[in-house]
Order: C-alpha cells, then sequence, then structure tokens
C-alpha cells in the first residue's frame, strides 16, 4: 500500500535503533583507546556507502528480488553468494537472542531463567515473521509513534551526569589506524552489516526510494555518535571499558528527582527492546524467505516452525557469555561479506542490467 | 379453488389478514392486506377519492387498476411478498385482475429522536432508526452531493430483508466496491439479520479483536465515513450506519470533533489516545510493578505500594483479575438493566463492593485507583465496539506483564501492535489512513 517509501526508511531505522544501543559501545571501547569518532564515521561511511549501493542496484535491476538478481547471472550464482547470508543472518539471530536475553536478566529479571526470556523473544519474532513483511512494515510505524518519545526524553535527561573533559583528547597523537583490524572493531561492524538486507526481499507494494533511505541513515549518524560518547561522557574510557553494557550503566546513573520511577533506564530499554524485536522479527523473516527460495517445496510456515525450534534450540545450547564472544569472532569474515561485497555485488549487476535496459531501448 | 379462498387459507392463521369488498366507480373490488401494516380506512378513502376525481367514468378494469398501482400477476407467489411488505392488493374477481398500491400505513416507526448510545456535545443531534427508508432520508439530508449512490438489495431467503448500500461514486476506490458488490451479489441468500451475517456474507475475519464494522447512530459520521471513501451499510430494522472498513483512527475520531476549534480538536483527539493506552497498559503495569519489578518505583513509593498490600493474600495477578471480572460484570450489568435499575447496581459496585473489598484485605487501595482509571479510560474511545476491543487488549498484557513482569508488558504491547499491522478488513489494512480515497480534494 506504501508508495512513497517511508514504510521500508522507517524499518531501516528501527531495525537498527534496536541494535546501536546495546552491544555497539562495548565493542567499541575494546577497540579503540581515544577517538572514538573516527571509527565511528569511518564505519558509519561504509555503511552509508553499502547502503547507497545496494538500493541503487536494486533500484536499476528494476525492483527485482535480490535473490531474481543475482540469479540473472548465473544458475548457481545465488546459491554461492546466498548461503553465507543464511548462515550470517542465523548467526545474528542467535547471538542477539542470547545477548539481549542476557542483557534483560542483568538489568531487571534476575530470578527468570534465561530460557525462558529467550523463548518470549523468540516466540514473538516468530509472530511478526508468519505475518509477513507488510504487516511488519506497518507495526514499524506504530512503535515509532509509541516508544520515540520515551527513548529520546531518556536521551535528552541522559545529558545530566556529563562532564566534557572526558571528550578529549579529539585525536589520538599516534593515530594508526591499526584498530581496523582489530577483530573488536570487526565485531562492532555487527550494527552495520546486514540490518539493510532485507530492502532486497521486499514484496512490491512497499516501495524503496533513496532520497528517504538516505535520509533514514543519515538520521542514525547522531544514534550511533551518542551511544558511545554518552557513556565515555559520563564515565570517562577507562570505567567504561569496564561494562559489558556501557549505555545502560550510564542511563541507570540519571536520576530524575520529580518522576514517579526510580530507574529510567527500564524505558529505555523497553522502548529500544521494542524496536529489537521488529529487528529479529524482520531477520528471522529474511531467514525464511531465502530459505524458501532455497528448498520451495516445502512450506513456508512448515520452515519458520522448524528455522524458530532450530534457532532457539541452538540459542539455548549457547552455554555463556565467553562462549558469544568467540561466536562474534568467528563470523568476521561473513559480516565483512554481508557488509561489503553483497551490496557491491548487487550494485555491478544492477549497473550491468541499466546499461543493458539502455542499450535494447537505444537499438529499438 | 379461486384466488380469494387460496389467499384466505394462506393466511388463516394470521389474525390481521383482511380481505374486503368496496365499490370503485362500477367495480366491486375486493381490497387484501395486512391490518397491522394498513390503515385500513384512510386507504380506501384515499382510494375512493382517487377514481371519483377521475374524468373517465368508463375505463375496463385493468386501465382504472393500472392508474391506482402496479399491475401484478393474480397468482398466489407474486401477490404474498406483496402483501408481506405491506401493499395492499386489489383484486377485480370478474376479469382477474390484480393491482398493488402503495396504502396509507400504519404507523410503526418512531419519530427521528436523539441518538441513545452515543451523545454529541456540539453536532447534529438526530439519529437513524429502525425504518430504513427514513434512515436514508436523514442521510441524504447531510450528503447532499449528487454522487451518493444507494444500491438496494434483498438478502435472504426465509426472511427477506433489505439492505442498502450506500457509497459517494467519487470517492471510493472502485477495487474496494467491487470487491463487496461481488461479495453482496454471491451471498445474497444468506439472511442478514445481524453482524455476524454480514461478516459472514463478506468473508470477514469472524474471529477479530477489532471490529470489522463501525456502526454509528450519528449520521454526520456515516456521512463523513463516505467523505473518506467508505462504504455504509443500512439494514432494515437495524438503527445503526454499519461503516466498512473500521480503521484504527475511527478510534479517536469523529465528525463532531470538527465543531471544536482546531486545537482544541487535536487535544481531545491526542485525550483519547491516551486514555486507550492508560486502559491497555496500567493494569499490566499495576501487576508488573508489585509482583516482578518493584525497584523500578520510587523507594518512598514502592513502600507505600507495599504497605497498601500487606494483608492482601494472594499475588497481584489474581488481585487484578478477580476486580477486573468484578468490573467487566458491573458494566455488562449496567448494559443489561433498565434505567432505573442501572444507578442501583452503579452504587453497589462502586460503592459497597469496592469500599467492602479494601476493607475486608482482598484488594489493595491503589488498585480500585487502578481499575476505576482504567474503566473510565477505556470509555473515552469513539464507538462502543471499539471500546470493547481495548476492553479485551489489556488482560493480554496483565497475562504476559505477571511472567515477565516489565518485559512482559513490553512484549504484550509489540503483540498487539503486531496484531493490528496484521488485520485487513475487504483488504484496507487496519493501519492505514483515515482517507480512503484516491482523489484529493486539492489536486482534483
Amino acid at each position: 500500500m506504501d508508495k512513497s517509501g517511508y514504510q521500508a526508511a522507517i524499518v531501516y531505522v528501527v531495525c537498527h535503533m534496536g541494535l546501536i544501543f546495546f552491544l555497539y559501545p562495548s565493542d567499541l571501547f575494546s577497540a579503540m583507546d581515544m577517538g572514538h569518532w573516527i571509527g565511528i564515521s569511518i564505519s558509519y561511511a561504509l555503511h552509508a556507502i553499502a547502503l547507497y549501493m545496494y538500493v541503487k542496484g536494486l533500484q536499476w535491476a528494476a525492483h527485482r528480488n535480490v535473490v531474481d538478481i543475482f540469479g540473472s547471472v548465473g544458475k548457481f550464482l545465488p546459491w554461492l553468494l546466498l548461503l553465507p547470508a543464511l548462515l550470517y543472518f542465523g548467526v545474528a539471530i542467535i547471538i542477539t537472542i542470547r545477548a539481549y536475553s542476557e542483557m534483560l536478566t542483568l538489568v531487571f529479571l534476575s530470578s527468570t531463567p534465561l530460557w525462558a526470556i529467550q523463548l518470549l523473544l523468540i516466540s514473538i519474532a516468530f509472530l511478526m515473521a508468519w505475518q509477513g513483511m507488510s504487516s511488519m512494515a506497518r507495526t514499524s510505524v506504530l512503535l515509532v509513534i509509541l516508544f520515540t518519545i520515551p527513548i529520546l526524553f531518556v536521551l535528552c535527561f541522559s545529558f545530566q551526569n556529563v562532564d566534557w573533559y572526558y571528550l578529549l583528547p579529539i585525536i589520538d597523537p599516534g593515530q594508526s589506524f591499526h584498530f581496523l583490524a582489530k577483530p573488536d572493531f570487526l565485531v562492532s561492524l555487527f550494527v552495520y552489516a546486514g540490518g539493510f538486507f532485507f530492502l532486497g526481499l521486499l514484496p512490491p507494494s512497499i516501495q524503496i526510494s533513496t532520497k528517504k533511505m538516505m535520509l533514514g541513515c543519515l538520521l542514525l549518524f547522531p544514534m550511533f555518535l551518542l551511544s558511545v560518547y554518552l557513556p565515555l561522557l559520563t564515565f570517562g574510557h577507562a570505567t567504561a571499558e569496564l561494562y559489558e553494557f556501557p549505555m545502560l550503566m550510564t542511563i541507570d546513573t540519571v536520576n530524575i528527582t520529580w518522576l514517579l520511577f526510580d530507574r529510567v533506564t527500564i524505558f529505555f530499554l523497553l522502548s529500544l527492546m521494542a524496536f529489537a524485536f521488529l529487528y529479529l522479527g524482520v531477520t528471522l523473516w529474511v531467514l525464511v524467505t531465502l530459505a524458501k527460495r532455497a528448498v520451495p517445496f516445502i512450506p513456508q510456515n512448515v520452515l519458520l516452525i522448524a528455522l524458530t525450534i532450530g534457532l532457539f534450540a541452538i540459542s539455548i545450547a549457547i552455554p555463556n557469555w565467553d562462549y558469544l564472544k568467540t561466536l562474534q569472532g568467528w563470523i568476521i569474515p561473513l559480516r565483512l561479506y554481508m557488509f561489503l561485497v553483497i551490496p557491491l555485488i548487487t550494485f555491478i549487476i544492477g549497473w550491468r542490467h541499466k546499461h543493458k535496459a539502455n542499450r535494447t531501448t537505444e537499438v529499438t | 379453488m379461486d384466488l380469494k379462498e387460496s389467499l384466505a387459507e394462506y393466511f388463516k392463521a394470521n389474525a390481521d389478514y383482511f380481505n374486503v369488498e368496496i365499490r370503485l366507480q362500477q367495480y366491486q373490488v375486493q381490497v387484501i392486506g395486512l391490518d397491522s401494516l394498513v390503515d385500513l380506512p384512510q386507504s380506501i378513502a384515499s382510494l375512493q377519492t382517487q377514481t371519483s376525481n377521475l374524468v373517465k367514468t368508463s375505463l375496463p378494469p385493468a386501465k382504472l387498476l393500472k392508474i391506482l398501482g402496479e399491475l401484478v400477476e393474480p397468482n398466489l407467489a407474486s401477490i404474498i411478498p406483496d402483501i408481506m411488505k405491506g401493499h395492499l392488493i386489489l383484486l377485480e374477481p370478474l376479469s382477474g385482475t390484480c393491482c398493488a398500491v402503495l396504502p396509507i400505513s400504519k404507523n410503526v416507526t418512531r419519530s427521528v429522536s436523539a441518538p441513545e448510545t452515543e451523545s454529541t456535545v456540539y453536532g447534529s443531534s438526530s439519529s437513524f432508526l429502525e425504518d430504513i427508508h427514513t434512515n436514508i432520508g436523514i442521510l441524504r439530508k447531510h450528503c447532499t452531493g449528487s454522487s451518493l449512490q444507494v444500491e438496494a438489495y434483498t438478502a435472504g431467503s426465509s426472511h427477506p430483508k433489505s439492505l442498502m448500500l450506500i457509497y459517494q461514486e467519487d470517492r471510493i476506490k472502485p477495487q474496494l466496491l467491487q470487491s463487496i458488490q461481488a461479495k453482496i451479489r454471491a451471498g445474497l441468500h444468506q439472511d442478514v439479520q445481524h453482524i455476524q451475517q454480514l461478516e459472514n456474507m463478506l468473508g470477514l475475519n469472524k474471529w477479530s479483536f477489532v471490529t470489522n464494522f463501525n456502526m454509528t447512530e450519528l449520521p454526520q459520521n456515516a456521512a463523513h465515513a463516505l467523505q473518506q471513501g467508505k462504504v455504509v451499510f443500512m439494514i432494515d430494522r437495524h438503527p445503526f450506519a454499519i461503516i466498512l472498513p473500521s480503521l484504527v483512527m475511527d478510534m479517536f475520531c469523529m465528525k463532531d470533533d470538527h465543531n471544536y476549534p482546531r486545537t482544541f480538536m487535536y487535544l481531545i483527539r491526542l485525550l483519547r489516545i491516551v486514555g486507550v493506552l492508560i486502559a491497555t497498559i496500567i493494569p499490566g503495569l499495576y501487576v508488573a510493578l508489585v509482583s516482578i519489578n518493584p525497584e523500578v518505583l520510587r523507594l518512598q513509593l514502592a513502600l507505600s505500594i507495599a504497605n497498601s498490600r500487606q494483608d492482601v493474600p494472594y499475588p497481584a495477578f489474581v488481585e487484578t483479575l478477580l476486580l477486573l471480572i468484578v468490573l467487566e460484570l458491573i458494566l455488562e450489568a449496567s448494559v443489561r438493566l433498565p434505567k432505573s435499575v442501572g444507578p442501583t447496581i452503579t452504587m453497589v459496585g462502586g460503592i459497597i463492593l469496592g469500599q467492602a473489598a479494601v476493607s475486608a484485605k482482598l484488594v489493595s487501595n491503589l488498585l480500585i485507583i487502578v481499575l476505576a482509571g482504567t474503566t473510565i479510560a477505556s470509555s473515552t474511545v469513539v464507538g462502543f465496539q471499539n471500546a470493547v476491543s481495548v476492553r479485551v487488549f489489556k488482560y493480554l498484557l496483565i497475562i504476559l506483564s505477571a511472567i515477565y513482569g516489565m518485559l512482559g508488558l513490553l512484549a504484550g504491547i509489540v503483540v498487539i501492535c503486531a496484531y493490528m499491522g496484521h488485520q485487513k478488513s475487504m483488504g484496507i489494512p487496519y493501519l492505514s489512513f483515515p482517507t480512503l480515497n484516491q482523489k484529493d480534494d486539492r489536486n482534483g
């Protein structure tokens, strides 16, 4: 129903908002000691370029499905190219569910077993993926309307304990960009990679507008900065580095005397969790859509149920936080592939397609 | 057996059936009809006035009857539906000519009065009533444009009812109209006595938690819906306009809001949205805060809540559910009861039960406040059927809050959002913008 391109942009922004504030800051703190904005800007620029290439590639290829676009080049190419994507999204869901349930236990459900929270997360993701992309797109609009105000409210108040001296030094005197190769930095790319892949699988009823996507992307830049700089300015690098979830610790320090509630963290966390639910739903839907293309003879609903049960089983099998860290380290190549290679290939194929189309119109 | 006898045989169990002979010009004519629907003396007087005024005095019976009404075949099958509709049948036995006349009918409808289930502050206060033609007349007064279309259908085989489909030709999306018309034509054999049967006929989701139709007693709301490109159904003997499709903003907006200054209109709508949020979230929030996440509250507040719940023997979940069910009972009872008994129930429910439940330490003081607020807030939405949806959603939140605390509350909200995002009626998503028409007022 949406012809203006707002829905796709909103889903994109919401998915990333659900990711940015949780795992990203601590990964970046362990990757860099000072001048964090350089790291953020580099990865953000890459993200924006990748997004632009991906969207342009899709549009040039006449808004076709990304699987069809890859299929137009060769028969086995989609298999070869999209199998890593399948694997990556599977791992991404597992990591997200596991990490978020750990965090939720930490913050406010100390006596609830981990598996129960994981079950809740995956069942809601299942519910959303079951309904399909158009429903999720509409849901995302509603979620934005409901949860933007608490997030902005908390973000504004979280400047309460800021010490601006922690901003310094702005640039590391001996900046050597060696952090770019650090595993921790590559792990931090988690929030940049793959979040926009779903654009390539959107049904024709949802259109993508390059302008609105890039506007959405621009909106995310301050969020990336805030997620790192709020903890940094509150605690300083040395302390912030020690926390597993620096952003949540920052917001825990906020004290609003006139509010009924003691901990505003909970509102921030919950609002972002609503967005994270959508991210999980979208990712699960991407997985199912890809899997359906791979094995078309199995009904989609059966695939979805099987995938959900499988992912849940794997995510409860992960024994501890360290194991999760290792897992994140393992998928670095996959992540870089999702982040840089897939948009590039889409761009190239789209460009070729456009040129071919131009030539045929010239001939006729 | 001639027609008169077979009619008498058919209607022998109907005490209101009459068959009298009168003289029209030179003919003896039988006048047949139902006493309960036809004002006989006045109708006969009117027929005689009409015939006595005729210039030509010697018309054959067929021509004479044609002037008075519509000729029908003189057999049971074609006469009986006319009689049932309240028409008067004139039968000239010698020639066997028969005609159906629109008589002066007994008045079986009330006059247009103020609405009973919806109230207006600033706005027209006439309401629809049971008679379909009056309804359409009232609606036409509100929609004076030429694009208003009224299609009539007779639905059902055992108890036929007239069903009117009303729309504005230049506003409605052609696909929506065509799909509705096709569904109606395919389902004309089904009885349409109530809304569930109409849902059946149109193939809508029968188990939906959000309402498929908006029903309104107020003509201005129906006219507004037509303006927005929706369709309105009218069923005979049903004092409501049934608006399809129902969208989320219909919960918060009504036509009369436009009679307020614009600022107040938006503020009032915002208030309704807040009302819905409070009504769905607050009971769940209470359960979550009291039983799972008390640390979220300020210490003093948490202590005072704990203090008020000190002697309550069971968990907050049971406590809330207990009182909520009592409240639902009161609400349902006060709808059912005659107006003279209603206030008693309110008093018993509100003062005696509420006060006693607290004194007996069955529920905490705070819960009474929470639930009173909830019940009031859930009535701020426009339309009773929307209020029912809101009432249902809060139970999901209470159950999830009792298990997962604040996280459960959030999960419930997300589930409700996802559910609303998934709902569609006649292909139009529940979460669409209120104007369905493609044409814009500004650019034609």
